[in-house]
């Protein structure tokens, strides 16, 4: 009788255990039904132009920024803006903390969201995300809040700034963006007395050249890395990723493409590679003149000026003549989430990075300077072009950086694209049947399922 | 009346207890209480709440979820029955418990054989098969992920030096998995070793005696005697060990990723991308109680199994 008893108990305690922590609004998502609770002096919507004194800060706040600055010297030049920002006026305080990789502050970031508690002010993500959280409304819409203040855009670089916009809304702001290039070893060019290539003929010239000369290749690719691949395969003058609901993956030009990579491959005059460690295996390697093209992030530009063994010289990527490339890198976005005093002083920081101290935070973060005026000025010219040369071969074609693919799908799909093309590269496996089942999975992850 | 009914008879008599026993009952519950309540926050309320979030749409990015029926169950009916990357999943992990179950327990097994005797050279032997327990996985999974890097590891150095090419050893679908059982047995057959040992120290020295004297080789000795009177040990060790391969993630995160192509794709890995690369908690919640389901009913046939096979008297 007692066990009996007590056994009743036990499931009474779990069944009110399990219903006492669902529905509710605290500490969980809620269910549909049971509204977040509103955040004090919430900006009511309107048709009317923003006046400013909506997002003033009213109250002393201290906010948190974080960032996935590994570099030691950048994050202090963030810690010493943001002392700089503080000191410029009396009611906001901003503290910026490193909170690791992009996968690490995201992480972080949907814990915090999840238990609605320790969200930051302002937090950094990476592009591709930027449409997935600005269709879930995780980021806050930055449209009321430039109107209100007049901040422009126009000095922007435009490929920088287009894949932040989502339905015509701007949901954030280039941190540090990067993009994808070309590095060629001068050395070996000179050599050879070789032209940097133009479009993928050239290249193909090239590798062969470099190969019969020296048995080392002239050209690597990472093809498991989505951003990577999906550069390359943009610049056949098709997007892989379609229109976003529907893969592109029947377009001859990339199935083209991929063949002839693979035969390049198999001679041995260029190599794909994949893998945990294939970054810094083609980093590495480029830098000690074992391979003598590679495609990489601008980010990568000042590891190779200072550490590579050869000469360095950077173009944009492309297989036709006019190819191009999309942004990628860190944006800063405003949780939607927070109250709307929080917001104001995330914005205010904003604001004072992207006005008062831009040109600084382009010297102290090496990376192409957000806004056009600033590559004419003489001292970042002088701190990031004359400092990291490969920067100046890649200026005149700024205008060749564009958006990725709007869909918030891109990383899972490019994923899926990333796995057959490596099936297909390094296991030997069918190409039409290996292409097919791509497609079906692709089409798949596409269409949300 | 008969031994066994008097038993039965003692059985279902209830016993009275007086008040005092009572209270004494009542403080020794009230003693597990803790216990009672941590596991509930910590096992059970868990596994309730994937069960509950596997029928809404809870997605990290949304504030808010709703009730869906059994969509995620349909998906994942779908994903299954059409190849999908769960129904991957689950086979690499089963390709990759059956590969780490070998080696741990044939392994172990041996150096057990190997190291059971006292002497200070084999002491040291034994200490230093067991040292890579002492080492986190992720750690351990760090260096080797450079050891068997194809450019540049310190392994394809030493095959090329012999005249050989380079070995896609984390690259390749099939080397990849060879490598990644390799390396989790080398992290983990110490612990076998050293629990075989100890229960060969409890195998009475009579037994071999014996059959020595009836002319026994060393050989007839290990299969005849050993692994029978070991037959509990290695049940222990399956069924652990069994459950513990099943749930890898730490190596498999840090040297692979998953890939290539999915060929090291574990299940854990898959929830945890679901989780937190998609954001679906609801499709990893339902991921998962399909997983522990599917462990608790290979861990039951298992035991089941072994019972029948197991003598335990020895």
């Amino acid at each position: 009788m007692t066990k009996r008893i007590l056994a009743l108990l036990f499931a009474v305690l779990m069944v009110c255990s399990l219903t006492a922590c669902t529905g509710g609004s605290s500490g969980a998502p809620t269910a549909q039904g049971d509204p977040l609770p509103a955040a004090s002096g919430d900006v009511q919507s309107s048709n009317a132009a923003p006046d400013a004194s909506q997002y003033e800060v009213t109250q002393p706040i201290t906010i948190q920024f974080w960032h996935s600055l590994a570099n030691e010297t950048k994050a202090a030049a963030m810690a010493q803006i943001a002392e700089d920002f503080n000191r410029s006026q009396d009611l906001i305080t901003v503290e910026t903390g490193y909170m690791g990789s992009y996968s690490a502050i995201e992480e972080q970031f949907m814990a915090a969201m999840t238990a609605k508690s320790g969200v930051p002010a302002l937090c950094v993500i990476n592009y591709p995300k930027v449409p997935n959280y600005a269709t879930n409304g995780v980021a806050e819409p930055l449209g009321p809040y430039m109107e209100a203040f007049g901040f422009e855009t126009d000095d922007f670089v435009e490929g920088f700034m287009e894949p932040l916009y989502v339905d015509g809304e701007l949901y954030s702001l280039p941190f540090a963006p990067t993009f994808s290039a070309l590095y060629f070893n001068q050395d070996i060019a000179d050599e050879l007395e070789l032209e940097i290539p133009k479009t993928w003929e050239d290249m193909k010239v090239w590798s062969k050249t470099i190969y019969e000369a020296t048995g080392k290749p002239g050209y690597c690719l990472e093809v498991d890395s989505a951003n990577q691949l999906n550069f390359v395969l943009l610049n056949t003058g098709a997007d892989p990723l379609g229109d976003g609901t529907v893969s592109g993956l029947d377009d001859e030009r990339l199935k083209a493409w991929v063949k002839d990579f693979k035969e390049q491959c198999d001679a041995g005059y260029m190599l794909a590679l994949a893998g945990k460690e294939s970054t810094a295996t083609q980093n590495n390697a480029f830098m000690n003149g074992e391979i003598m093209a590679v495609q990489q992030s601008s980010s990568i530009i000042p590891e190779f000026v200072e550490n590579s063994k050869v000469a360095v010289t950077a173009t944009m990527p492309f297989i036709i003549e006019t190819g191009y490339c999309t942004t990628a890198g860190a944006t800063m976005f405003i949780p939607a989430v927070n109250d709307q005093n929080t917001k104001n002083a995330a914005w205010q920081f904003m604001q004072y990075l992207y006005n008062v101290k831009a040109k600084e935070w382009v010297i102290a973060s090496g990376n192409y300077p957000l806004r056009k005026s600033l590559a004419e000025d003489p001292e970042v010219i002088n701190a990031i072009f004359d400092k990291w040369p490969p920067y100046r071969d890649l200026l005149p074609q700024m205008d060749r950086v564009v958006a990725k693919n709007p869909t918030p799908y891109y990383e899972s799909a490019m994923n899926v694209i990333c796995n057959y093309i490596t099936e297909i590269m390094t296991e030997g496996s069918d190409f039409d049947s290996t292409w097919a089942r791509m497609k079906e999975e692709t089409d798949n992850v596409l269409a949300g399922n | 009346m008969s031994q066994k009914s008097k038993k039965r008879s003692a059985a279902s008599s209830p016993v009275r207890l007086t008040s005092k026993g009572k209270m004494e009952r009542m403080q020794e519950f009230l003693c597990i209480v803790p216990a009672i309540v941590l596991l509930i926050v910590t096992n059970y309320y868990p596994l309730l709440n994937l069960f509950h979030i596997s029928f809404t749409d809870y997605n990290l990015l949304k504030a808010n979820y709703k009730y869906v029926g059994v969509k995620n169950w349909q998906w994942l009916w779908t994903n299954l029955t059409s190849g999908g990357s769960i129904l991957n999943a689950f086979i690499v992990t089963l390709i990759y418990t059956v590969g780490h179950m070998v080696l741990l327990i044939v392994g172990g097994f041996l150096l057990a054989l190997l190291f059971n005797r006292m002497s200070r050279a084999f002491s040291f032997m034994r200490a230093l098969v067991f040292m890579p327990k002492y080492i986190a996985a992720s750690s351990a999974a760090i260096v080797f992920l450079w050891l068997f890097n194809t450019e540049y590891g310190y392994v394809n150095y030493i095959v090329r030096s012999i005249g050989g090419s380079n070995i896609g050893w984390l690259s390749q679908k099939t080397m990849a998995m060879i490598t990644l059982i390799i390396i989790t047995s080398w992290h983990g057959v110490g612990y076998d070793m050293m629990i075989f040992l100890s229960a060969m120290r409890g195998i009475s020295k009579d037994y071999y005696e014996a059959a020595m004297i009836d002319g026994a080789s060393r050989l007839d000795c290990v299969f005849h005697i050993t692994i029978p009177l070991l037959a509990p040990t290695t049940v222990f060790l399956v069924v652990t060990q069994f459950i513990g391969s099943m749930k890898v993630f730490q190596s498999v995160d840090v040297l692979t990723g998953g890939g290539p192509s999915g060929a090291t794709d574990v299940i854990v890995n898959n929830i945890y991308k679901l989780a937190f690369n998609d954001f679906r908690i609801d499709r990893a919640a339902t991921v998962s109680i399909l997983f522990f389901v599917v462990l608790l009913v290979l861990t039951r046939l298992t035991v089941k199994w072994t019972d029948r096979s197991v003598n335990y008297d020895a």
